[in-house]
């Protein structure tokens, strides 16, 4: 019990250095935490979304290219399927709302007759919304937002005009789901969407539901068959799982630097533990010189550990879900840019994460306790007499650290060596590298101020000679949070080098790719139907203004083995020499008179594609093969696609329909003058728009940096927590300094000078930690760019060294430190010399 | 038949750095402690007192020779056994006083008696009076002056009846007369309580109070005069 008392007292004495501790805990349990929380969450609001568009049904029926179908075929489906429960829907989107405050509302038609039992059937009075014309069914968080009653009216615009549906009733949106199923969804009988969306005698899709049996799965298969060449059976489950393991990657990325966080958190414990043990050494020597068993005093220390890591837990779940709040709306807009995916939604409230939180500051504290714990065994009962014991001890450990430090660089060759595609060993080679720095740089450094003491600062002030030599010694004791300042500052140069080369990058591309001075499209839904039809394109390409056009249309496509994405070009010789080739020639020559493709670099990374190889696209005529002519540069899509003449598109689909036209005007056009007579001859629904070059670039370039504004903050509190890190290995250094510094104060050194000194040797031991972490930064910043970037995206790109992401982290680190110094040190200056010596 | 002694050491050989071959600091060092006798050694800085002290504590282990505790060859003793043995049959008075800082001057004092799963308020009290320091109880180490931290270290040392006390310069810190009040309430606990104290020591006033007086001298013990 006395034992106990002591220690908790030990720890009272020193709140400044258990703070740190428990802020070192919790912001990386908090960044954990948060990032696994708005994944949770954003995957959650993404199954819901799926839910609320595929419904349950586990099988579609859809027209081949996006488009509604004729609702005869449903006859055809439930003739030759009855054992799947054919389900018609037809689904739009219409507004509603004021002029100034327009909200998206999509309508949900179903056949009320055949609707499938989600949980809603028994809360819904069908007779009635059966027989009420524009009767609809909302979500009590939609009705409420749209201050609606049960009986209310609300007048909807859609593409031919107003329309009135009024609210039956209202259902409880799948709260669990976190993203509301149902939300934001107006649900009315099948005939009615057909009404309001001017959809007459139009299906959206057929929903199926194969339950396993084989009569089902006989079914399908007939099914398939018979089904006409423009329509085409999805399987949900497939698309769902393909869209999922698209984010994978993604999340994957956030988790790796979420966890780097995290180690440089456990750093910060394992600094602070050391202390804790080491300037308690000659406590636990008397302890064990009273009759204390090591494992008692093991035990003492681990209970301190679990006591601020637990603290340091439930302060990181907290910091955790209000950071995972913040990250909601950017992590959310990320995976509507790229992934068209709902992403944003409700933060779930999920306690196995606060438990795992806790857990995982628990284990980092108890792992970083490990060694200090192992140090308070080793205390020698023989030294009990003397003021301190295990000063030298702990740079007796660098040399091990190093060498282990050594183990760690040569797994993460191996793990390049051995695998060339996981993209798990990549983010364990990275973190293996990281590690391998962290371990051997305390050693380096050590060494280096060593011999810099030895032999060149003799001559200088005696402030600097006790500055180096005071640094060299000092390693034993914060190394450790030096490796942690270097590791979290090498981070941030190789995130920001990877980010600033992957930006050169698609901008190089973009100003390639993007050659025609306007875009006519309807947006940046890949899954909007194509709205530009051969009129439209006729009447832009009779303009005099015009000397030539583009045009690409998109088509997704799935056959039995996976979803394509297919565009298809139409390129005058401008656009074709925005084409980078990575392999393969250009196919201008035979573009519209072969059936070539060129595929994007992901797309062949993918699937372990060359130049020759044949791909087999489903076609409304049947699978036709397409020669791979060429693999070519893309950053647009990390999931790939496949580009293929618009010739040859018309040829097998017969649709003129395009989703995007590039306008090339002749020499001399007033472009201001272009882009107003562009905008007056668009349609008056608002479906199409004019981009201009610069602000299609300017726009996509937004997208990339809302992407890596995450990795920026992550980066930002990986260096936060190593700055507080290294201000608690100062903080303690000093405290078991307090003794020499006050011998020094008596002996007639002047405060000014100690805190010259105490400056210099902070300055010192950063500018080393920083000059290391340029290295290892370029180091990361290639690990990221040739190896996680190529295993995560397919993308490849060269590693450019720009110069703001390599001096800003670093001379950061450098303020960071020198900051840290600044209460140390002052407190050192002040330490009265009589109280200081007259008791340990 | 001469009575067996409390601590019997034969032949001890202890070399500083051993592994590096360094010099022998006790050579064949032989002592015998009798039960209830205060011995003190003395000897030149470096001669090996401390040396001594740490083997007849349990808290290292001689190259060579024999060391034995109420006739139990301390040599067969494993880490808990001498874990055992300090906690329960030895106290020590070290000159660095060597209080727990964040324990209380009463907790300090109660701190071996926990440890051996002993009752402490009345022992403490007895201690904390018959030292003088019952008016610092509840003050902690680094409230208090040198003289009142050893004599809380002595009480510490005593306040469990070791039947053995090892004190190294335990006045080494104080002043003449600080050390001297320290000397008298020492000697009279440690007569009291019917332990063996073997101290090492420079104070004529401690070598005034010992039994016996033994001078380490080129690696063995002589009889001083």
């Amino acid at each position: 019990m006395l034992l106990w008392r002591a220690s908790l007292r030990f720890l009272t004495r020193h709140p400044a250095q258990c703070l740190l501790a428990i802020s070192g805990i919790a912001l990386g349990v908090a960044i954990v935490v948060g990032m696994l929380l708005t994944q949770a969450s954003a995957r959650q609001a993404f199954d819901a979304s799926l839910r609320s568009v595929f419904g349950s049904a586990t099988h579609l029926v859809v027209a081949l290219d996006g488009e509604d179908f004729d609702e005869h075929w449903l006859a055809l489906v439930r003739r030759t399927a009855p054992a799947l429960t054919p389900s018609p829907s037809v689904v739009g989107t219409v507004r509603s709302g004021p002029v100034e405050a327009r909200v998206a509302l999509q309508i949900l038609g179903i056949d009320a007759l055949s609707v499938r039992d989600d949980g809603k059937r028994g809360e819904v009075p069908w007779r009635q919304f059966l027989s009420s014309p524009g009767a609809m069914l909302l979500s009590a968080r939609t009705a409420q937002r749209l201050h609606l009653a049960p009986g209310a009216q609300l007048t909807v615009e859609t593409e031919t005009g107003p329309a009135k549906l009024h609210l039956l009733a209202s259902f409880a949106a799948d709260e669990s789901s976190g993203a509301a199923l149902g939300d934001e969804v107006a649900i009315v009988d099948i005939a009615s969407a057909q009404e309001v969306l001017a959809k007459a005698g139009l299906l959206t899709r057929i929903e199926l539901d194969v339950d396993g049996s084989d009569i089902a799965a006989a079914q399908l298969a007939t099914l398939a068959k018979v089904l006409p060449s423009h329509l085409q059976l999805i399987d949900v489950g497939r698309q769902a799982r393909g869209a999922r393991s698209l984010t994978d990657a993604f999340y994957t990325n956030l988790d790796a630097l979420s966890l780097l966080a995290l180690l440089v958190g456990g750093f910060m414990i394992y600094n602070t533990m050391s202390f804790l043990v080491m300037q308690r050494q000659a406590w636990f020597a008397r302890l064990r010189a009273l009759g204390v068993t090591r494992a008692a005093l093991v035990r003492l220390v681990v209970a301190e550990a679990l006591l601020l890591g637990g603290l340091g837990g439930v302060l990181g779940c907290a910091l955790g879900y209000g950071l995972a709040s913040a990250l909601m709306a950017p992590v959310g807009q990320t995976l509507r840019d790229h992934y068209a995916a709902t992403g944003g939604g409700q933060l779930l409230f999920e306690p196995t994460l606060a438990v795992l939180g806790i857990t995982l500051a628990a284990a980092t504290t108890l792992l970083a306790a490990v060694l200090p714990a192992w140090s308070a065994l080793q205390a020698d009962p023989a030294h009990a007499g003397r003021y301190s014991v295990g000063a030298d001890s702990a740079a007796h450990g660098l040399s091990r650290a190093a060498c282990l430090g050594l183990l760690c660089s040569a797994l993460a060759l191996a793990l390049l060596t051995l695998s060339s595609r996981s993209l798990y060993a990549g983010f364990a080679a990275l973190g293996a590298t990281i590690l391998a720095a962290m371990l051997v740089v305390p050693w380096l450094v050590q060494k280096g101020l060593a011999t810099l003491a030895h032999r060149h600062t003799r001559a200088l002030p005696l402030p600097v000679h006790l500055a180096v030599r005071g640094a060299a010694r000092s390693m034993g004791r914060i190394g450790m949070a030096v490796a942690a300042l270097m590791a979290a500052t090498a981070t941030s140069v190789g995130v920001g080098l990877m980010v600033a080369s992957f930006r050169g990058a698609v901008d190089d591309w973009l100003s390639a790719l993007l050659r025609a001075d306007f875009y006519i499209s309807a947006g940046f839904d890949e899954h909007a139907p194509p709205r530009i039809d051969a009129a439209f394109v006729a009447r832009i390409a009779a303009l005099p203004e015009v000397a030539e056009l583009s045009q690409i249309r998109r088509v997704r496509l799935q056959d039995g083995e996976r979803d394509w994405r297919v565009t298809a070009y139409a390129l005058p010789l401008k656009a074709q020499a925005g084409f980078d080739f990575l392999a393969g020639a250009a196919p201008w020559p035979e573009w519209d008179t072969h059936d070539l493709a060129i595929i994007s670099e992901p797309l062949a990374y993918h699937l372990q594609r060359q130049v020759g190889d044949t791909l087999i696209l489903p076609t409304p005529v049947g699978p036709k093969p397409f020669r791979i002519s060429g693999i070519y540069t893309d950053y647009g899509s990390e999931r790939g696609v496949v580009a293929i003449s618009l010739t040859r598109f018309r040829h097998y689909w017969h649709d003129e329909r395009v989703h995007g036209v590039g306008i090339y005007p002749r020499a001399a056009v007033d472009s201001a003058a272009l882009q107003v007579q562009l905008t007056s001859l668009l349609p008056r629904d608002g479906s199409l728009a004019v981009w201009s070059n610069a602000a299609l670039k300017s726009r996509s370039l937004a997208v990339f940096d809302r992407t890596f504004a995450i990795t920026r903050v992550l980066t930002l509190f990986a260096a936060a927590i190593a700055a507080l890190g290294v201000f608690n290995a100062l903080l303690a250094l000093h405290l078991e300094r307090g003794r020499e510094y006050a011998m020094l104060l008596a002996i007639g050194l002047a405060p000014g000078a100690l805190r010259a000194t105490l400056y210099l040797q902070t300055a010192v031991i950063a500018l080393l930690a920083s000059a290391l972490a340029l290295p290892l930064g370029v180091l990361i910043a290639q690990l990221l760019i040739a190896v996680i970037n190529i295993r995560s995206f397919g993308w490849s790109m060269q590693l450019t060294l720009d110069a703001s992401a390599l001096l800003i982290p670093a001379l950061g680190a450098l303020c960071a430190a020198v900051a840290a110094t600044v209460y140390p040190a002052e407190r050192a200056v002040r330490i009265d010399p009589a109280t200081a010596l007259r008791y340990e | 038949m001469a009575e067996t002694p409390l601590l019997c050491a034969r032949g001890l050989v202890r070399s500083f750095r051993a592994s590096a071959g360094g010099p022998d600091i006790l050579r064949g060092l032989d002592l015998d402690l009798a039960s209830g006798e205060l011995v003190a050694v003395v000897g030149r800085s470096g001669s090996g007192k401390t040396t001594l002290l740490n083997l007849i504590g349990a808290m290292d282990r001689p190259d060579a020779g024999q060391l034995r505790f109420a006739g139990e060859d301390m040599a067969s003793w494993d880490e808990r056994a001498r874990t055992a043995f300090r906690r329960a049959r030895l106290g020590f008075v070290f000159q660095a006083f060597n209080l727990l800082p964040t324990l209380t001057v009463r907790e300090n004092i109660a701190l071996p008696l926990e440890l051996n799963g002993l009752s402490s308020a009345a022992r403490v009290a007895v201690l904390l009076d018959s030292l003088g320091i019952a008016a610092l109880a509840d003050r902690f180490p680094d409230q208090i002056s040198g003289g009142e931290q050893q004599r809380t270290a002595i009480a510490r040392a005593v306040a469990h009846r070791p039947a053995l006390i090892i004190a190294d310069e335990p006045t080494g810190n104080l002043d003449r007369d600080t050390g001297r009040e320290v000397i008298a309430l020492f000697e009279h606990s440690v007569r009291a309580s019917g332990a063996t104290l073997l101290m090492a020591t420079h104070s004529d006033e401690m070598l005034g109070c010992a039994d016996r007086v033994l001078e380490l001298r080129d690696g063995a013990l002589y009889p001083r005069s």
